[in-house]
């Protein structure tokens, strides 16, 4: 199945050269990476509170669009291309990759929308043309 | 920081108020396509295939930066809210073999689909989590603000006010065992209690420092409870709907909310280290 799967974050993150350091982070995000973790038996013992805390249904695909496949158009050529050969083999990456839409009488793919149409003419949405 | 006074839509994406679309068990099932996974636009509009960026939701991206994320995570069940919590509260929607002909509430329904009580407006009578922990000496609790009742017919959620409340995500409340439970006793103290913050609502005149304590007092028996050292060995928190990132209310709501929660926790190693100390004897 490796072939067939899509590039993770971690990946895409050491493809575009970019790690986690090379961030600023929030100052209580570094703090937290600061406090030592707690490993005194090195079991699951150690892991003394669990805390969930799990908000609404917002599509995840709003969050992590740009690391996965269907956000072709915004990535790196060199990226670009290998999720262009693997749509070409495989079929469903191009319905994931852009989709139709009824009313706009053309494809929909995935696209970072501009403030203004959204705020005023929500059904006018400018998409970017499918890319694969 | 009154947040019913933010203008939507004129910052940044982030504290955009989307629309909403359909996630009812229906039309996502329709969307899925049996597996050909080509109809979000059509069944829920192009927004369905919209993103946001670092630029628009910096926290986010830093949180997954600086942690493990679930690279490969998807949803326990094509269907709204309370199914999904059902999973995580209870690790499945009622398709248990030991309910026999009562079903899912007692009255012959089947595995939960929709929010809310049963399609025959009875509470749920399946075992859940905090009951197995309870028996397993485990402690526990739900975090959460309550507006109304508890229970039927507000279930914590019972004003307009989307600041305050548990957006009746604490599907704890749609179990009979809870429903029966007495105060006092574990079911009811750990999960049908809560802060009560609209009972303090400021003034529309109040300063923003005003607003901003009130905000934060969604946190207080959270932050308590870890500086006492008295956080339960599972917990879970519930936000109001102003804060869960369900559209179209701004995801950088939901950042501010969640980085409340670290802001506590990174205060607080000390408290936590006592708490170790307390597990151990």
């Amino acid at each position: 199945m490796s072939n067939s799967r899509h590039v993770d974050r971690r990946e895409f993150l050491q493809l575009m050269g970019m790690t986690a350091a090379a961030t600023v982070l929030p100052t209580n995000i570094a703090k937290a990476l600061t406090i030592p973790a707690n490993n005194a038996t090195e079991t699951i013992q150690d892991v003394e509170h669990i805390i969930i805390l799990m908000q609404e249904n917002r599509p995840l695909t709003i969050i992590s669009a740009p690391f996965a496949v269907c956000a072709a158009s915004q990535i790196p050529m060199r990226l670009r291309s290998i999720f262009l050969s693997r749509a070409a083999a495989q079929p469903r990456y191009r319905f994931f990759c852009s989709q139709p839409a009824q009313l706009m009488k053309r494809r929909v793919s995935p696209y970072r929308p501009t403030l203004a149409p959204l705020v005023v003419r929500r059904t006018a949405y400018r998409c970017p043309r499918h890319s694969v | 920081m009154n947040p019913e006074s933010i203008s939507p839509g004129l910052t940044s994406l982030g504290l955009t108020y989307f629309p909403g679309t359909d996630h009812s068990w229906g039309g996502t099932h329709l969307a899925w396509n049996e597996g050909q996974y080509d109809q979000w636009p059509i069944q829920k509009g192009p927004i369905a295939m919209s993103y946001m960026t670092r630029q628009d939701i910096p926290y986010h991206y830093a949180l997954a930066d600086a942690f493990t994320v679930g690279d490969a995570y998807h949803r326990s069940i094509m269907g709204p809210t309370n199914p999904n919590r059902c999973y995580l509260w209870t690790g499945c929607v009622g398709n248990v073999n030991y309910l026999g002909a009562g079903g899912t509430d007692g009255l012959g329904a089947g595995p939960v689909t929709g929010n809310g009580l049963s399609i025959n407006n009875a509470y749920y009578v399946w075992e859940t989590f905090p009951e197995v922990l309870q028996a397993a000496g485990i402690t526990w609790k739900i975090y959460q603000d309550i507006a109304g009742e508890p229970f039927s017919p507000d279930f914590g959620d019972g004003t307009n006010n989307s600041f305050a409340g548990n957006y009746t995500d604490n599907s704890m409340l749609y179990f009979n065992q809870y429903y029966t439970s007495a105060p006092g006793s574990p079911l009811f103290d750990n999960a049908a209690i809560g802060t009560e913050i609209i009972n303090n609502i400021p003034s529309s005149s109040a300063s923003n420092q005003v607003w901003e304590a009130w905000a934060e007092s969604l946190f207080s028996q959270f932050q308590s409870d870890v500086q006492s050292g008295n956080l339960p060995q599972v917990s879970w928190i519930v936000a109001p709907a102003g804060y869960t990132e369900h559209p179209d209310y701004p995801v950088n709501y939901g950042a501010w909310y969640i980085s409340q929660v670290i802001d506590i926790l990174v205060a607080n190693p000390r408290g936590i280290q006592q708490d170790r100390t307390n597990n151990q004897l």
